[in-house]
C-alpha cells in the first residue's frame, strides 16, 4: 500500500527566513508517527503544511495520491485532515458540550453529528460529567481531552498532534497516549510531535528526527528508544525505571497503589 | 532555616469551583520546593494568588516576613519575587536579546541612556547560547516556537537577581537534552542563595531536583515529605501519579 501522507522536500517558513529546509516524510495508513527534535527545529511548522495553515514555497505535500499544496485548510478538512495544534484551542467561554458541537460545524447530517458526537463521549467522558461548564474552567489536562473528543467529530483519517501531553500530569499523560494508541487501532494515521519525546516515541510505530528544518533520521519507534546517540542527543537522560530514584532502607514502601 | 514564603488559609472561588480550598503551605529559604499535583487542583491559582495577579477570597500570603496579600506584581518582583508563566510571557515586539536586557533589571529610562554592562552582557550571551538561542538572537521573540519562549522566559529569569522565583511548569515543550540545562541552572542559582517553588509535571525533573515536595490535590496540600517518600506515599500515587 502506498503512504498516506508523503512530504516531498518541502521549504516552508515564515517572513524571510525558512524553517523546514527540504523535508522528506512519509507515513503510513493507520500507523501512529512521532516527530522529535530540539526546540526550533520545524516541527510545528511540518504540521502547519500538512493541514495546510502553512504553504510551501518549495516541495509537495500529498495526502492519499493528490497533492494538496494549494488545497486551503478548510478543503484538507473535508478530505479527513484534522490539526490539534500546540495552543489551547477550545473557547474558553462556551461551555464543554458546545465547543463539541463546533467540531461538527461542516456536518449537515443531524444522525450522523448525533453518532459521532456520542462516538467522541465514550471516547472521552469528561464531554458529558463537565458539558455545561464553561470550557475555560477546565484545567490544561481537561481542555486537551475535550479538544481530542472535538477532532472525532470529524470522523478524521489522519490527526495532526502538537505536543498533545504538554501540561498534563502524569495520570492525563497516560491517558493521552491510550487515546492515541485507540485512535490508531480504529484505522487513523496519527502524525504527532512531541517534546516528551520517550512517551511519544513509546506511543508511536514510526518514529522521525527533525534538526535544523531537515528530517535527519527515521526509524521504528522502538529502535529510536534503543539508539544511545539519539538518546544522548534528544532524549536526555532516562527516567528511573523504578518508582524510587534514591532509595531508602527506612522508607516506607506503598503497596496499595492501583491505577 | 526560616520560611521566606507562607500562605496561609487561601480560598479562591470561581463559580461554584473551589480552585483553592483553605491552603496553607510554606517555603523554606534555601530549599527548591515542588509544588505538584493533577491538572485542576489549583497550583497556578495559588501562584497567581502568591505573585499578585488575583485576589484571594480569603486568606493570607506573607514573603521575607511581611504580609503581601494583595500586593501587586510589579511591587512584589521589586522586592525579591518573580516568576514564569505556562503560556510564556516575553515581550513579543523586542528582539530574544533585548528581552534579556530588560529582564536584567535595567529602569527603562536606562535602556535608552547607557549600555548594558559587560559582566550582564557575557551573561545573556551564554544564557542564549547554552540555551541554544544564540542563533535567533536578533529575531523578535513573537517568532519564536512555544518551546522557544519558554526557553526564553527561563533565561530572563535567571538574568535577574531575586530571593524567590516560581517557576509554572518550566520544561513543557521543551527538549529534554535542555532540560537537563535548565536543571544544572536551578541549582547553581539555588546555591547562591536563590530559593525556588516550582510547578511540574515532569516527575523525572522534580524527583532529582526538589526537596521537599508538596502535593496539592482538590484545592489543598494533602502531603509534603521528601521525593522517594512522596513519591511511593498511597495518597499521593492515588491523586496523582497513577500507575
Amino acid at each position: 500500500m502506498p503512504p498516506i501522507l508523503v512530504i516531498d522536500s518541502v521549504v516552508a517558513g515564515y517572513g524571510a527566513g525558512d524553517i523546514l529546509k527540504g523535508v522528506n516524510l512519509s507515513v503510513e495508513a493507520g500507523t501512529v508517527t512521532c516527530l522529535i527534535g530540539p526546540n526550533g527545529s520545524g516541527k510545528s511548522t511540518v504540521l502547519k503544511t500538512v493541514s495546510g495553515l502553512l504553504r510551501p514555497k518549495r516541495g509537495t505535500v500529498t495526502f492519499q495520491d493528490q497533492e494538496i499544496n494549494r488545497l486551503s485548510p478548510k478543503a484538507r478538512l473535508l478530505l479527513g485532515i484534522v490539526h490539534v495544534p500546540q495552543d489551547r484551542s477550545l473557547f474558553p467561554a462556551m461551555n464543554v458540550w458546545d465547543n463539541l458541537l463546533m467540531g461538527g460545524y461542516l456536518l449537515r447530517d443531524q444522525k450522523l453529528l448525533q453518532q459521532r458526537l456520542e462516538h467522541a463521549v465514550d471516547a472521552f467522558p469528561i464531554c458529558r460529567t463537565r458539558a455545561k461548564e464553561p470550557a475555560g474552567s477546565l484545567s490544561g489536562g481537561e481542555q486537551k481531552q475535550v479538544e481530542l473528543a472535538r477532532t472525532l467529530v470529524l470522523d478524521p483519517t489522519l490527526i495532526l498532534l502538537d505536543e498533545p501531553s504538554i501540561g498534563l500530569d502524569p495520570r492525563s499523560r497516560q491517558v493521552v497516549f491510550a487515546s492515541i494508541r485507540t485512535l490508531s487501532e480504529t484505522g487513523r494515521t496519527v502524525l504527532l510531535v512531541e517534546q516528551n519525546a520517550r512517551s511519544g516515541l513509546a506511543a508511536s510505530d514510526m518514529g522521525a528526527v527533525l534538526e535544523s528544518g531537515v528530517v535527519r533520521l527515521v526509524a521504528s519507534g522502538a529502535s529510536l528508544l534503543e539508539d544511545p546517540q539519539v538518546a544522548r542527543l534528544y532524549l536526555g537522560a532516562a527516567p528511573p525505571t523504578q518508582p524510587t530514584t534514591t532509595p531508602r532502607a527506612t522508607t516506607p514502601r506503598a503497596t496499595t497503589a492501583t491505577s | 532555616m526560616t520560611d521566606l514564603l507562607s500562605v496561609h488559609d487561601v480560598t479562591k472561588v470561581f463559580g461554584g469551583v473551589r480552585a483553592v480550598d483553605g491552603a496553607s503551605l510554606s517555603v523554606e529559604e534555601g530549599t527548591i520546593t515542588a509544588l505538584i499535583g493533577p491538572n485542576g487542583s489549583g497550583k497556578t491559582t495559588l501562584f497567581n494568588i502568591i505573585t499578585g495577579y488575583l485576589k484571594a477570597d480569603a486568606g493570607r500570603v506573607e514573603f521575607a516576613g511581611r504580609d503581601v496579600t494583595g500586593s501587586d506584581p510589579g511591587r512584589l518582583y521589586r522586592e525579591g519575587l518573580s516568576r514564569t508563566f505556562q503560556q510564556a510571557r516575553v515581550f513579543p515586539q523586542l528582539t530574544v536579546q533585548e528581552n534579556l536586557v530588560v529582564a536584567g533589571g535595567y529602569g527603562w529610562r536606562k535602556l535608552f541612556s547607557s549600555r548594558v554592562g559587560n559582566e550582564d552582557r557575557e551573561r545573556a550571551a551564554s544564557l542564549l547560547e547554552e540555551f541554544r538561542l544564540d542563533r535567533v538572537a536578533d529575531l523578535f521573540a513573537s517568532e519564536l516556537s512555544y518551546g522557544q519562549r519558554k526557553l526564553l522566559e527561563f533565561a530572563a529569569v535567571l538574568m535577574s537577581a531575586p530571593r524567590l522565583v516560581l517557576l509554572d511548569e518550566p520544561t513543557a515543550g521543551v527538549n529534554p537534552v535542555l532540560i537537563e540545562t535548565m536543571e544544572r541552572h536551578v541549582r547553581e542559582r539555588n546555591a547562591a542563595g536563590i530559593t525556588f517553588l516550582i510547578v511540574e509535571h515532569d516527575m523525572t525533573f522534580v524527583m532529582r531536583l526538589c526537596d521537599p515536595v508538596i502535593v496539592l490535590d482538590a484545592g489543598r496540600p494533602i502531603f509534603t515529605g521528601e521525593p522517594s517518600v512522596v513519591q511511593n506515599n498511597a495518597l499521593v500515587l492515588d491523586a496523582y501519579l497513577g500507575s
